[in-house]
């Protein structure tokens, strides 16, 4: 009788164990997977480094550090970028030339041209970076307000 | 001679004896009017989902640069397309409003109470099972709204303190909506959401059967035996009971159809990442919390929505008044009724929002809270 309840008490242990481990490793593989391109480099949407020398302008949209930029040139070498995902739900602001300010289509949140919350419900700023020019890439030097 | 070959190898009368047993039984006379038939009703909308679902895979491809083009290709070129895409759109708010009606029903005559109250909680499970079917199912066709409606979701769980960050990114794959989300969500809608439902669904049926429907009988009153129902005014399951389901089931059907041919629901433009279109709302049943969420700082939000769901969730186990007739229920019912209000009136606030209506004549511009101002044409 004892070995019996034995049996079956190591039974639904084993058979437990067995199901915790493979929930337990699927679980991990379903884990974000990390971009193999250095975050530090301005990339467009495809993941490849944004080329200055084929880039001729002093506003540029691509991504850093996994999220969608605006960069603007501010002195010889010297870039600044600032995230454009609003920091209320994840939207993607839009500049508004007139005004000089970023709004978010969604909730109405806007920023001023520095990143700082003008407007709820948005209540912490916009991510900024500052970036240098180096072999015709932007590499990220700064994240400000992150 | 199917029949007798099959006879000679298996106990064939044993089985339409017991599958003619649990169709015809009884149910009690208090079951016979509509709030009955909802959920029968919705299980055949899901069966027919299911269909529409399967016929739809056969063409949908499942990755950013395919999704929305295959979508289009099946409303225009796949024959009947158009009618099994528009049948499983209309078809998840279908489910949706008859999973509601049927868990209201079971509150109004506390279906949820002594002995039924794990039948509660796997019910409860299923309406969540019914609602992430509608959230990840709505991101698939890879459209502007889709994708936009996405984005606010998933970034909604960030404002949790610690572990928001990482649920966020979890439930997207990374830190945007891209195509790990659009993999995991197909995943999930396709395979994961089908099986939970087949391991729920018989198991809330099979309660039902044991436990029978609740009678709402006083206390002392003991519920009539499942011997005496028929002889005290009940009802066999089939053909009577499954007769209504039928009908009902087929007015819905009609209903689906006319929605489908004469307010179909519009595929839009393809998802832009770059590009936030004007008022992003989610699915009409996600409009309550999209607009709660509004009125409170992110994380207290999310806890009140948490602690609101817990306490749905667990009703068997926090109200211990045994009454079941209404006239002694009456706190509950009152604060059932106050919280039903509460959620009509913030679906309507969120469907107005950030919107203009025209009503008798004059224009009216409701703002992100949904309060109106008069604005001038």
């Amino acid at each position: 009788m004892i070995r019996r309840t034995f049996l079956d008490k190591s039974i639904s242990v084993i058979f437990g164990l067995t199901a915790t481990l493979f929930g337990l490793l699927g679980f991990a593989s379903l884990a974000p997977i990390n971009s193999k391109i250095s975050k530090k480099i301005l990339t467009n949407s495809n993941g490849q480094k944004i080329d200055l020398s084929k880039t001729p302008q002093n506003s540029i949209q691509g991504f850093l550090n996994g999220k969608q930029v605006l960069v603007k040139k501010e002195s010889k070498g010297n870039w600044k970028a600032i995230s454009t995902k609003c920091t209320h739900l994840g939207c993607s602001v839009k500049l508004n030339e007139k005004r000089n300010i970023f709004s978010c289509p969604c909730h109405g949140a806007e920023f001023d041209e520095n990143g700082t919350v003008i407007r709820k419900p948005a209540n912490k700023p916009l991510e900024t970076f500052l970036l240098k020019e180096q072999k015709n890439n932007l590499v990220l030097v700064e994240t400000k307000n992150a | 001679m199917l029949r007798t070959w099959l006879e000679e190898r298996f106990e064939i009368e044993k089985f339409t004896n017991f599958l003619k047993k649990h169709l015809e039984k009884p149910q009690p006379p208090n079951a016979k009017g509509i709030g009955y038939t909802f959920g029968g009703v919705a299980i055949a909308f899901l069966l027919l989902q299911i269909f529409t679902g399967i016929i739809l895979l056969f063409h949908y491809k499942p990755t950013v640069s395919e999704a929305f083009d295959s979508l289009q290709k099946i409303m225009l070129e796949v024959p009947f397309g158009w009618l099994f895409r528009q049948f499983h759109s209309w078809g998840a708010t279908f489910i949706v409003v008859l999973v509601l009606l049927h868990f209201l029903k079971v509150f109004w005559t506390s279906g949820y109470k002594k002995p039924r109250e794990v039948n509660w909680l796997i019910g409860f499970a299923l309406l969540l099972i019914i609602l992430a079917f509608g959230f990840t199912g709505y991101l698939l066709p890879w459209n502007q709204t889709a994708f936009w409606g996405t984005v606010v979701a998933t970034e909604v769980p960030s404002s949790i303190p610690f572990v928001g960050e990482f649920i966020a990114n979890f439930l997207r794959g990374g830190e945007m909506v891209n195509d790990s989300t659009l993999s995991r969500f197909f995943v999930i809608h396709i395979i994961l959401l089908p099986l939970a439902l087949l391991l729920l669904i018989p198991i809330h049926i099979f309660l039902m059967r044991y436990f029978g429907i609740s009678q709402g009988k006083k206390i002392g009153e003991s519920e009539i035996p499942e011997s005496e129902l028929l002889a005290k005014g009940g009802e066999k399951f089939y053909p009577n009971h499954f007769l209504k389901e039928s009908i009902f089931f087929y007015l819905g059907l009609a209903l689906l159809f006319t929605l489908a041919v004469y307010f179909p629901i519009e595929l839009g433009e393809k998802a832009n990442p770059f590009e936030t279109p004007l008022g992003i709302k989610p699915e009409w049943y996600f409009l309550p919390i999209f607009q709660f969420l509004k009125y409170f700082p992110e994380s207290v939000g999310l806890f009140i929505l948490g602690l609101v769901t817990f306490v749905i969730f667990l009703l068997p186990l926090l109200d211990k008044n045994p009454e079941k007739q209404n006239s002694k229920r009456k706190l509950i019912l009152t604060l059932g009724i106050i919280f039903v209000f509460c959620v009509i009136l913030l679906g309507i606030l969120g469907y107005c929002s950030e919107s203009t209506f025209t009503i008798f004549g004059r224009s009216y511009h409701f703002d992100i809270l949904g309060i109106p101002y008069e604005v001038s044409k």
